[in-house]
């Protein structure tokens, strides 16, 4: 198994090496968000390019630094609505609990109720995929089932390959 | 119209375009590109009491074609068959997303009033047949041609759309076309061969921050158009405002919406035209539905919920113009009240069969008329 993974992790460091690029207005909701969530005035932040998109598209983790010291991560995510996708910002402490989760574009008129703090505010300590079921630990939303059922999976897939991410010192 | 005002619509149109063009502000990576599908539709069942027959009905059905250029350009088609043999274009346009701020779009849109005219597939509804206030007080499905703004404040938990839209034929070849029974209704011009001689305004503004609350204003101003709009009293002045509230808790939904609709120049229209149209046309429901399913079954996904609705719509709720006496006795048969009792059983969230029975009655009237409806609906 170790073996396996140190080979995907070969392959993808020296494959799949890309720069994301995102706008000003997103970097700029980013720094604030982690400001605000992990009270952190200067910080660096850098893309974990070592971790395969294990079940997951466009699967974006960054390490959140402040001096030399690993201080959270970030991931900038998409997942399905029900004609189009939307993009959300998720962090997590150093403990990998989760600390906030953001949307930040919403493209199709159905369900972009998700984007409500109060249900967002829901995820805020959940870990390791666990207590993370729609419907069961996460509140059902009226006339927004889809996106929300679709952000409720993708954020417990995620926050589960953290742990093993870390496990596996991908992190 | 006036050539003025033909040229500044044009003007902007192109302006819009080409501001929509030179946005190149790059996101995080492209998402799925290509052809979007889906379709709506209900068949329905109705038996009014009184009728020695009942009817029934492939009310609608909607094809949904849409395509993703890019991640900031999308066009979207809603092509409607209604009653099986008319054919309908009830949406076409295109999409070009600026930011989460600022959206334009172009073509055959929808007016943003009230919550059905934007909302109305089936499964998002409760009752076989839509309000009849979204039917004879905001006549949906309500689409014109024209252009605009909208977007998303995710932070505050708001949406605005700002468009300019052709408005009602209120006068053509055959004269006039608004009545005192459906309002404007059948001024809809649905895009097929529309003409313009003024173009309208509408807006809508949802708040969705407080918990298992949304909140909605909408509002719609313009004046109708003419063939002939030299003379004055073909034409009639339209002012719109709405509110719209939807709460879910738990099991529990509770649904409201209050709409007026204020005409100006009735008088001279109705001397002109020989129609009865009021100058004050208001309606409102209030929904309470409950799913009952967790009751009877523990682990369900499934929904049954019974509902309640009570609905008042009068299309001469006034027929004083502007303090000037008397325009014509307002007709009591048009002031009209329906309460609707039913259930919906939700077997997927894109399926739904729906039983009501609806009591309706006006002012005219002494005693309740009953109708029995059964439908089915879809929604992917």
């Amino acid at each position: 198994m170790r073996v396996k993974f140190f080979l995907l992790f070969l392959f993808i460091s020296f494959f799949s090496y890309s720069e994301i690029i995102f706008s000003d207005v997103v970097e700029k909701k980013v720094k604030k968000t982690i400001h605000k969530y992990l009270q952190l005035e200067f910080f660096d932040y850098h893309a974990v390019t070592a971790i395969p998109a294990l079940g997951l598209k466009d699967d974006h983790v960054f390490k959140i630094m402040k001096g030399h010291q690993k201080v959270g991560y970030f991931s900038l995510n998409q997942s399905m609505g029900q004609y189009d996708n939307f993009d959300y910002l998720v962090v997590f402490d150093d403990n990998l609990e989760i600390v906030a989760v953001k949307i930040i574009t919403y493209r199709e008129d159905y369900g972009y109720e998700i984007s409500s703090k109060w249900w967002l505010s829901q995820f805020i300590g959940k870990k390791a995929g666990k207590n993370m079921k729609y419907k069961e630990n996460i509140d059902a939303l009226s006339g927004a089932t889809i996106s929300a059922e679709s952000i409720t999976e993708s954020l417990k897939i995620l926050s589960a390959n953290m742990i093993q991410w870390r496990d596996l010192d991908l992190l | 119209m006036k050539r003025s005002q033909c040229i500044l619509f044009v003007y902007m149109l192109i302006s819009s375009l080409l501001f929509s063009q030179n946005a190149t502000d790059k996101m995080i990576e492209s998402s799925d590109l290509g052809s979007i599908i889906g379709s709506y539709g209900e068949v329905h069942y109705n038996c009014q009491e009184d009728s020695d027959y009942a009817k029934l009905d492939v009310h609608r059905m909607v094809l949904l074609f849409g395509y993703k250029f890019s991640d900031k350009l999308t066009m979207a088609t809603e092509l409607e068959i209604e009653h099986v043999k008319e054919v309908y274009v009830e949406q076409a346009f295109l999409n070009y997303a600026v930011n989460n701020f600022l959206n334009i779009k172009t073509g055959l849109i929808l007016s943003p009033m009230g919550i059905i005219n934007s909302y109305h597939e089936p499964p998002t509804f409760n009752g076989v047949e839509r309000p009849n206030v979204d039917k004879y007080i905001i006549p949906s499905t309500w689409r014109e041609i024209g252009f605009g703004v909208h977007g998303r404040f995710l932070d505050a938990s708001i949406n605005y759309q700002f468009y300019l839209m052709n408005g009602f034929n209120g006068y053509d070849e055959d004269g006039g076309v608004f009545s005192g029974s459906s309002g404007l209704r059948s001024g809809r011009q649905k895009g097929a061969e529309s003409y313009m001689s003024s173009p309208n305004f509408t807006g809508r503004i949802d708040f969705y921050g407080i918990p298992n609350l949304k909140l909605g204003v909408s509002g719609y101003f313009g004046d109708s158009q003419s063939k002939t709009p030299d003379i004055d009293s073909t034409i009639i002045g339209v002012n719109m405002l709405g509110g719209d509230m939807r709460y879910t808790l738990n099991n529990l939904e509770l649904r409201g919406q209050y709409t007026m609709v204020q005409l100006n120049n009735t008088k001279a229209y109705n001397g002109l035209t020989g129609s009865d149209l009021g100058n004050l046309m208001v309606g409102y429901y209030f929904e309470l539905g409950y799913n009952v399913l967790p009751i009877i079954m523990n682990d369900s996904d499934n929904k049954l919920i019974t509902f309640v609705r009570y609905e008042n719509y009068n299309t001469h709720a006034d027929t004083k113009e502007g303090g000037s006496g008397e325009l014509l006795s307002p007709n009591p048969e048009y002031n009209r009240t329906e309460i609707t009792i039913g259930t919906g059983y939700k077997v997927s969230d894109g399926a739904v069969f729906k039983a009501d029975y609806q009591l309706k009655t006006t002012e005219a009237d002494e005693d309740f008329s009953g109708t029995v409806n059964l439908g089915i609906g879809w929604w992917f």
